[in-house]
């Protein structure tokens, strides 16, 4: 056993434990009462700047001193300018912006911007995209084409797609075609955000480029615009796969029926199987009775997506399309298992319960299903 | 005066609301959840209610509901306040009963405006 350590070591480690423990609660407990502090005088910061800031978003006269105060109040006031304007439109948002703008908030954050380091530069962008002005719409089209960190781009994207500015539709648009772009999902939630500002921007590309004439068509399409069928016809009609599909998909969502002959077109067994697809499901959507027979006659297509969405539509369609999946159902191969699918799903999903399949027709001199050792394909067990 | 209950449990919205609806004359009462809003109508019932849906607890169409089934509270004129993604539940306010509904961000101004157009088609009637 080795001997045991001089009481005045023992002694001095006790107390040095004892010290830093006690250091340890005595910094806890300042570091608490520091933060009660600086959130007392914050939230008395925000009381005092807040009726102000009411006011000015109710279009009152703007006091004097919220567009002076500088420290805690010039940052409790920005606080609450920014909060509104996430909850506002129209003349209030222009009046909370025209605050900023006579801080100088406007022009700091366009500074911040170029920082060096990208979370202030999208922090700073983030804010932009709230206010309304010709110079933060500027730089925030700079950040979307230019920006080196891909992360940047995507929050001056969305930024962009806040300003509620015609011309950040084509900026949009045309960020598609740098090297990098940022993912098309995040610029189609930017021109579905800009709403119906973007939609000059949108018809114009529909003779764009090819990434252009695919994402104007698909946008066009989710913002429900009638108007640009016509501009959607012509690209359903011509150009790449992705750019028709596109354009079939948005005159699906618009559903006039006179857009049925140009997307029937497209079901012709000569085209992509992706565009086939598309045109299938379009004119589910569109629902008009006379697709009924040339959608039945893709129940066999070998590519599996075609048959089944022109499956669905029948089902959507209802009524003539009922009838072709019926005659169907009553058949052999895929055909008749893609209609049993929709039939079956339709029963469902109106709370019915789905008809039993009928029995598969046996051609002569064969024996029954069930009585053979291989029966192929199980008929009426529905598709893949 | 007429009476204005606020039911939302943002604090920012509630904020501008009531200031925008007191600088149109009307007398503003808040709640901050679906419970509160339940007490305040039981306590007094508004000429208004404008009415958040998406509320944590009881939700703004479940109280709605409630005060549709009360006969005191039948006939209340009720203004939704729903967010931009929320087009489902504006379909089951109205078949609730509520007489129309206002999207978030929205514009103080026309808050006002469908404020003081419910409450003169209600008079009308």
């Amino acid at each position: 056993m080795p001997s045991s350590l001089p009481a005045g070591f023992l002694l001095g480690t006790v107390l040095a434990g004892s010290a830093l423990a006690a250091g340890l609660v005595l910094g806890a407990v300042a570091a608490r009462l520091l933060r009660i502090l600086l959130s007392g005088r914050r939230t008395r910061a925000e009381a005092r700047m807040r009726p102000m800031v009411l006011a000015a978003a109710s279009g009152e006269d703007v006091p004097p001193e919220l567009i002076a105060a500088r420290g805690g109040l010039g940052r409790a006031a920005e606080r609450i300018v920014f909060a509104y304007l996430v909850r506002v439109r129209g003349e209030s948002a222009t009046f909370l912006a025209e605050v900023l703008a006579r801080r100088g908030t406007v022009a700091r954050l366009v500074r911040q911007t170029h920082s060096p380091r990208a979370h202030r530069r999208a922090r700073a962008a983030e804010r932009l995209g709230l206010i309304a002005s010709a110079e933060a719409e500027r730089r925030l089209a700079e950040l979307v084409t230019g920006d080196q960190n891909p992360e940047v781009r995507i929050v001056a994207t969305r930024a962009l797609g806040k300003t509620g500015s015609a011309a950040a539709a084509r900026t949009l648009l045309h960020s598609l075609s740098r090297p990098s772009p940022v993912p098309e999902g995040i610029v189609a939630s930017a021109l579905l955000e800009l709403g119906p500002e973007a939609v000059p921007g949108l018809r114009a590309e529909l003779a764009g480029g090819r990434r252009q004439r695919a994402m104007a068509a698909n946008v066009l399409g989710l913002l429900d615009e009638l108007p640009a069928w016509q501009g959607l016809v012509e690209n359903a009609s011509g150009g790449s796969v992705e750019v028709r599909s596109s354009a079939v998909r948005a005159l699906g969502r618009l559903g006039l029926p006179q857009a049925i002959g140009p997307v029937t077109a497209c079901l012709h067994p000569s085209e992509d199987p992706v565009l086939r697809a598309a045109a299938a499901r379009a004119l589910g959507r569109i629902g008009d009775p006379r697709s009924a027979r040339p959608l039945a006659a893709c129940l066999d297509d070998p590519h599996y997506w075609v048959a089944h969405n022109a499956a669905m539509a029948l089902a959507d369609i209802g009524g003539a399309g009922l009838t072709e999946l019926t005659l169907a159902a009553a058949g052999l191969g895929g055909a008749a298992a893609h209609a049993r699918e929709a039939l079956a799903r339709r029963a469902l999903a109106r709370g019915e319960r789905p008809a039993a399949p009928a029995p598969a027709a046996v051609p002569a001199g064969q024996p029954p299903a069930g009585h053979a050792a291989h029966a192929g394909p199980a008929a009426g067990r529905g598709g893949r | 005066m007429t009476s204005v209950l606020v039911v939302d449990d943002d604090p920012d919205v509630c904020d501008l609301v009531t200031y925008k609806l007191e600088q149109s004359g009307f007398d503003v009462r808040r709640a901050s959840d679906g419970d509160a809003a339940l007490r305040e109508v039981a306590k007094k019932v508004p000429d208004l209610v404008l009415l958040d849906v998406m509320m944590p607890g009881v939700s703004g169409l479940e109280v709605l509901e409630r005060w549709r089934s009360d006969e005191a509270t039948a006939g209340m004129p009720v203004i939704m306040l729903t967010a931009k993604a929320q087009e489902n539940d504006v379909e089951r306010g109205f078949e609730l009963g509520a007489d129309d509904y206002v999207i978030k961000p929205f514009s103080p101004r026309e808050l006002v405006r469908r404020v003081t157009a419910v409450l003169s088609r209600r008079q009308s009637v």
